[in-house]
């Protein structure tokens, strides 16, 4: 970054939007410079091209000065050496956050070790997304991680509070933490068509329904973590599959409440699969407890549930008519409750249940 | 004993791991004021410490407390080795000893490493119990304000001024000195930090006490420099001007003890060479050139006043008994009539003669004694001599907006001064200013060389009224000092268009602000000239005189490119001038900038000439056509600057005025002198020179000034901020070429950042130029960028032909590429909505749109600052920014704990640089001072709360 010796300092700094952006994207200053000068004379502009050059060079090296307080937002707020205009601070931090979705695709599950981030190259190639910016992104990752692994409360609050970054970043962040500490498997081949929006909306319905901090905000454990009492209660589903009783009364309950409103079509659809599909669910549900197969649950979704349905050629709507009759018939099966302790755990239950439908369902409905 | 020094550690946060293991440290603070020490506990495995020390105490003398800095150290413990040291943090302690001032500084302050920058904040409060020393005997002058504001402070009214008071302090550089070879680099740079810290409050005590001496009570328009000499030591020098100021709301003066004069007088010398281990001593009088003057110590004689006007000895320590008028006849006893402030209180002022200036060329002594200032003392006294008598010649009593600086290069030190000869107002006893005779003896020495010259063009004032000039009380003040008879230089008289009666002249070169009194066309903008000049290698004495010969050279070609550029502009005066002559290797560079004008009352400038000896057809064609190019940019300055109006009328003017028996003089006087307009064509040099001043100015939207604020019809509406730059130019080949380019890239870049802050004006636009020994210069801007609203008769209008123009360009792409979000907007919003940061730095002395609540102290601070991985910090450049950045933080954290928003008057000097690429190390100094203030934000809203 030489270029003949150019300094700049502002008393409060000056930072140009469009360069922060280019180095956010990973642009090296020299590349920087081009692209700007180019849009300029796109636009008319009559500049000289040293003057770009040493406003890019002074906004990169404004932009490394403040990566070190980017990097720990909190600081950003009272740090003293640089000046900052209060309403500027934020939006330099949630940009500097921003994440690119092709990219957290590929991170998503996998461990964020300095391993793989060596491995980043790669992801850098198949996306087209330059090193750099991979770079930051996956360290961001890393340091969202470990600074709320370990921290009690909800995770997304966790996130804004340290890293002062808008709700709908955070539960992004929350979907990567959440995914890197379970270490969901993401990366078949069977689940490539699933964007990074859709795992993140299943991280969220799942951190908000299927954690420990779900039940009990004062709960002093972790929102990353599944709460292993609810995936021991998931086992006793087991009995809709296994008893023969319960899983006749489970698929009449279901006719009786399809025929009075839908088109044939479905109704022979659910004749047709109910059993295999309802044994689908039940062992995905039940086998959540191991944590070798929670890794692999996505990809169980996939396999079990949704390919069968597509041979099946049931419409989104179909399948969402289903999993929500699923669900509340199941509580109405007779012993279902019976198997409850409290209440609670059962209204629990069904709603995590429902949630599972919504998120199998979107798993679908992308398909 | 007369004050109890207290400070309290409170906590630190953001420390730097110290310890690699637990990426955590163990840090404890070492608070040393003077020999004394005190220490926290170490806090353990934390970098954010909170120790809640109790007070420390210390007991001190006032002289003590107005000399050494507060010392607080940051450290890491270690049991088995030495303690590794986090930072430093100096806090000078005179804002606690002003008499009204704060009463404790309190706050977290940046912990500042000379080799690692800022390392995290310390939390400190520190008071100080003050028992005043009524001793006359005393060496302490704690109470006396010093301000570095060229103006009287806003929220103070003038009860006196007294003039001009200095004061210089040498030592040794501890960079130099045997030890430096054993201890680390950081020991050293500390030692230079803590030293300069001493010395500059040494020096502030001492002028301190002058100032009482004359019964005043505070010191505006102080500006210190620290002039590194090397092997030699540095020298830290102070000017100012003594006042004694009333606080507008409840401010009681301090009161002095009156004392008899001279016993006064004999104390304090007596006493500063027992006591003080730097002695520094009333500059010798210049007895030599003087021999009257010695014996009029008597104060009787200083009454009548009439000889002694221009060289009592020690003039400063004798005061008048009454000091009640602003000046009284005290400007007769002045030993030195300079003011350091560049704006006036109004009627001070009565006529301005014009720029004098006074350089000089020594040799610095290799033998040297620290303990002996008088070297240096004699120094200036001879420049200073130099300078008043310029100014009597100019029929002047006094020099206002006076400045000194130095250029140091090797053995070779430039000694400068510079001012504007006026005549200010004497009430009481008439001015005897035109019949002083001053004997000036050039006496040289053998070490010294001398060079001297007046920048020429005297100026005038018009009135406030622009109504006929029959009032002749008030039309004194545009008309020129000198008689018109006998004119000091060549210079073009004509009648002052306002009140058609005196004389003024056809143009004013000027160091002040432009007056509020005087009448302008239009609006200013700025002018500078540049001139880069190869000098021969050489030694010693033959170097010093190569460079004293070339000074006059410099002087004259600068003065010619600004006339030339003024002229191009349509305007006939400048203001703010401020001409620099950096002394190197093998290369002199001057550079001059100034606020141009155009004054109601005096003559439109004629049209320039362009003469050729190039007689061939060629020639002839091309003279035609940059003759014609140069009457279309004239004529095009004067519709961007809205001169013309004005231009017409005093066409007019002029020939109604023409019967007059006064304008009889005019064609004479003129006729010596008409080259002043012609340009020859010679040789491609000058072609160069005049496509030079063809060249389109600033892009549309901005404007520029050297001076405070931008004379003429712009309202400066908000502050936008300060702005520092710095590049580098190898000027081995001394191209004047080069170096305009650079300067002109700064200012194209600086405009660029600012592009979508327009109407923006750039204020105190400055350069500061440092060579090292390989021909590299490194170029500093600094000014102020300000909002500006036009005044509603002229529309906003660019250059005409404006090198650059900037398209809105990220609106158009983002709207292109893809809908604007959410955050986008409100990034572009901003730029609408003014904020106000916590504290607002400025090189100005005011802040539009604010107003000074109160004045807090003066900040002063030495930094040094080392790297010894150059490249890992982004080389030269990336260890410059993040020094300037650093200064800039510290200097606004110690506003803030002063409970401060606003640092004024803020200025960046004395900057070195050593560069060793080889060993990936690199050494800076910058030295920075300005006024502490509270402001309040009028009707502005501030988006910070």
């Amino acid at each position: 970054m030489d270029g003949g010796l150019s300094v700049f300092v502002g008393n409060t700094i000056i930072m140009d939007p469009e360069c922060y952006k280019l180095w956010l994207d990973g642009f090296t200053y020299w590349e920087a410079a081009n692209k700007r000068f180019q849009r300029f004379t796109e636009a008319k502009g009559t500049i000289k091209i040293e003057v770009i050059k040493s406003d890019t060079v002074d906004n990169y090296r404004m932009f490394m000065a403040m990566e070190k307080h980017l990097r720990n937002p909190t600081l950003l707020e009272h740090q003293a050496q640089l000046q900052i205009p209060t309403n500027l601070r934020r939006i330099y931090i949630e940009q500097y956050y921003e994440l690119d979705p092709v990219f957290a695709r590929q991170i998503l599950g996998k461990k964020l070790s300095s391993r793989n981030r060596k491995d980043l190259d790669d992801i850098s190639e198949s996306t087209n997304i330059k090193l750099r910016s991979c770079r930051r992104q996956y360290d961001n990752f890393k340091r969202v991680f470990k600074t709320v692994e370990d921290m009690q409360g909800p995770i997304v609050k966790n996130i804004q509070k340290n890293f002062l970054i808008s709700e709908p970043l955070a539960r992004k962040y929350a979907a990567i933490v959440f995914f890197a500490n379970n270490r969901f498997e993401t990366s078949k081949k069977k689940l490539q068509y699933l964007t990074f929006d859709d795992f993140c909306y299943c991280a969220d319905r799942m951190i908000d329904n299927w954690t420990i901090g779900s039940n009990d905000p004062r709960t002093e454990d972790l929102d990353a973590d599944f709460d292993r009492q609810f995936l021991q209660e998931l086992r006793e589903l087991k009995f809709l599959a296994n008893d023969k009783d319960a899983s006749d009364q489970h698929k009449s309950l279901m006719f009786n409440s399809l025929k009075g409103q839908q088109s044939p079509g479905i109704t022979i659809n659910v004749e047709n699969n109910f059993k295999n599909l309802s044994r689908a669910i039940i062992s995905i549900a039940v086998d959540m407890i191991h944590s070798k197969d929670l890794k692999d649950f996505f990809i169980d979704v996939v396999e079990k549930i949704t390919e069968p349905c597509k041979q099946a050629h049931w419409s989104s709507e179909q399948m969402s008519q289903f999993l929500k009759l699923y669900t509340s018939c199941s509580a109405r099966v007779e012993g279902f409750q019976r198997c409850q302790v409290a209440a609670d755990q059962s209204q629990n239950l069904s709603q995590g249940c429902k949630d599972e439908h919504s998120t199998v369902l979107l798993i679908y409905y992308w398909t | 004993m007369p004050g109890k020094l207290k400070v309290r550690i409170l906590a630190a946060r953001d420390l730097p791991v110290m310890d690699r293991a637990s990426d955590l440290a163990d840090a404890f603070v070492e608070v040393r004021f003077g020999q004394a020490t005190e220490k926290t506990e170490v806090f353990r495995k934390s970098l954010n410490p909170q120790w809640n020390a109790d007070w420390f105490k210390f007991e001190v003398d006032d002289e003590e407390l107005q000399d050494e800095p507060l010392q607080i150290r940051v450290l890491d413990y270690d049991t088995y080795s030495a303690h590794d040291t986090i930072g430093k943090v100096y806090i000078d302690l005179n804002s606690l000893l002003w008499k009204d001032g704060v009463s404790e500084i309190s706050g977290w302050m940046p912990i500042f490493d000379t080799m690692h920058g800022i390392r995290g904040e310390i939390k400190v409060m520190v008071r100080v119990e003050l028992i005043e020393d009524a001793n006359q005997f005393r060496q302490s002058s704690c109470g006396v304000h010093f301000f570095s504001s060229s103006r009287v402070p806003s929220c103070y009214t003038v009860q006196a001024i007294h003039g001009f008071v200095e004061e210089l302090v040498v030592n040794n550089d501890p960079e130099y000195q045997w030890i430096d070879m054993i201890r680390t680099p950081r020991a050293s740079n500390e030692a230079r930090q803590r030293l300069f810290s001493k010395l500059s409050g040494e020096l502030q005590r001492k002028i301190g006490l002058k100032v009482l001496e004359v019964e005043g009570n505070a010191v505006i328009g102080y500006w210190q420099c620290f002039d590194m000499e090397g092997e030699s030591g540095v020298v830290v020098r102070g000017i100012g001007t003594a006042a004694t100021l009333k606080k507008t709301a409840a401010f009681s003066p301090p009161k002095d003890v009156a004392k008899d004069v001279n016993l006064l007088f004999d104390d304090s010398a007596d006493a500063s060479t027992q006591v003080s281990p730097v002695n520094s001593r009333q500059p010798p009088s210049p007895s030599k050139q003087l021999p009257q003057s010695q014996q009029q110590s008597d104060p009787d004689l200083d009454a009548s006043g009439v000889l002694g006007s221009s060289g009592g000895s020690g003039g400063l320590t004798q005061r008048a008994k009454t000091p009640k008028l602003m000046l009284g006849q005290k400007i007769a006893m002045m030993e030195y009539p300079f003011f350091t402030i560049t704006t006036f209180p109004p009627n001070f002022l009565e006529k301005l003669g014009g720029a004098v200036t006074a350089r000089s060329v020594k040799l610095l002594d290799r033998i040297h004694n620290p303990d002996e200032s008088e070297t240096r003392d004699v120094w200036w006294t001879e420049i200073r001599t130099e300078i008043r008598a310029h100014a009597s010649a100019m029929g002047c009593n006094a020099v206002v907006g006076y400045k000194e600086t130095t250029s140091i290069f090797d053995e070779i030190c430039l000694l400068s001064a510079t001012g504007t000869a006026a005549i200010v107002s004497v009430t009481g006893v008439k001015e005897t200013a035109q019949t002083q005779q001053i004997v000036l003896t050039k006496s040289l020495d053998r070490m010294e060389f001398q060079k001297e010259q007046a920048a020429t063009p005297p100026l005038t004032e018009s009135l406030d009224v622009p109504v006929s000039g029959s009032d002749a009380s008030q039309c004194r003040l545009c008309h020129i000092p000198y008689n018109d008879s006998a004119l000091p230089f060549p210079v073009t008289l004509a009648t002052c268009n306002l009140c058609r009666k005196w004389k003024v002249p056809d143009v004013l070169f000027t160091t002040i602000e432009p007056p509020e009194e005087l009448v302008y066309t239009g609006r200013g903008c700025c002018v500078q000239a540049r001139i880069c000049k190869m000098k021969k290698r050489a030694q010693g004495e033959i170097n010093a005189a190569l460079i004293s010969d070339a000074l006059p050279f410099i002087e004259f070609e600068l003065h010619r490119q600004l006339m030339n550029r003024l002229k191009v502009k349509g305007m006939n005066a400048l203001f703010g001038l401020r001409v620099i002559i950096t002394v190197g290797e093998n290369v002199l560079v001057g550079n001059a900038i100034a606020t141009a004008v155009y004054v109601s009352g005096m003559p439109p400038p004629s049209t320039l000439k362009i003469t050729s000896k190039d007689t061939t057809d060629k020639g002839e064609r091309n003279l035609k056509w940059l003759q014609q190019k140069l009457v279309d940019t004239t004529a095009r300055n004067r519709d961007l600057y809205d001169l013309n109006s004005q231009v017409n009328s005093s066409v007019e003017s002029e020939s109604t005025s023409h019967g007059s028996l006064e304008e009889v003089h005019e064609p004479q006087l003129s006729a010596g002198h008409t080259d002043t307009y012609v340009i020859e064509l010679d040789d491609l040099e000058d072609q160069k020179a005049i496509s030079d001043m063809l060249e389109p100015g600033l892009p549309q939207g901005f404007y520029s000034c050297s001076t405070d604020k931008l004379p003429g019809n712009v309202q400066m509406a908000h502050h936008l901020q300060m702005v520092t730059m710095m590049r580098r130019q190898n000027l081995s080949d001394a191209n004047t070429k080069n170096l305009n380019n650079t300067f002109g890239e700064m200012v194209q870049s600086l405009c660029f950042k600012l592009r979508t802050n327009t109407p923006c004006c750039l204020c105190k636009l400055s350069w500061d130029l440092f060579l090292t020994e390989d021909n590299i210069a490194y170029v500093w801007l600094t000014a102020a960028a300000l909002h500006v609203k036009e005044n509603e008769k002229s529309p906003l209008t660019g250059s005409p032909e404006p090198e650059m123009m900037f398209p809105i360009e990220e609106v158009t792409d983002s709207k292109k590429a893809k809908p604007p979000s959410p955050l986008d907007k409100r990034m572009f919003y901003k730029r609408e909505s003014f904020w106000t940061p916590p504290v607002q730095i400025t090189p100005l002395s005011y802040i539009p749109g604010a107003v000074v609540e109160k004045y807090l102290g003066n900040i002063n601070i030495f930094f040094v600052r080392e790297c010894t991985s150059v490249k890992e910090s982004g080389g030269v450049g990336g260890f410059l920014h993040n020094f300037v950045t650093e200064v800039n933080a510290i200097a606004r954290s110690h506003v803030l704990s002063l409970g401060g928003n606003a640092l004024l008057a803020y200025n960046m000097v004395d900057f070195v640089l050593m560069d060793n690429p080889h060993k990936n190390q690199c050494q800076g100094l910058i030295n920075v001072f300005g006024d502490a203030v509270f402001v309040d934000y009028k009707g502005l809203t501030d988006m910070s709360r």
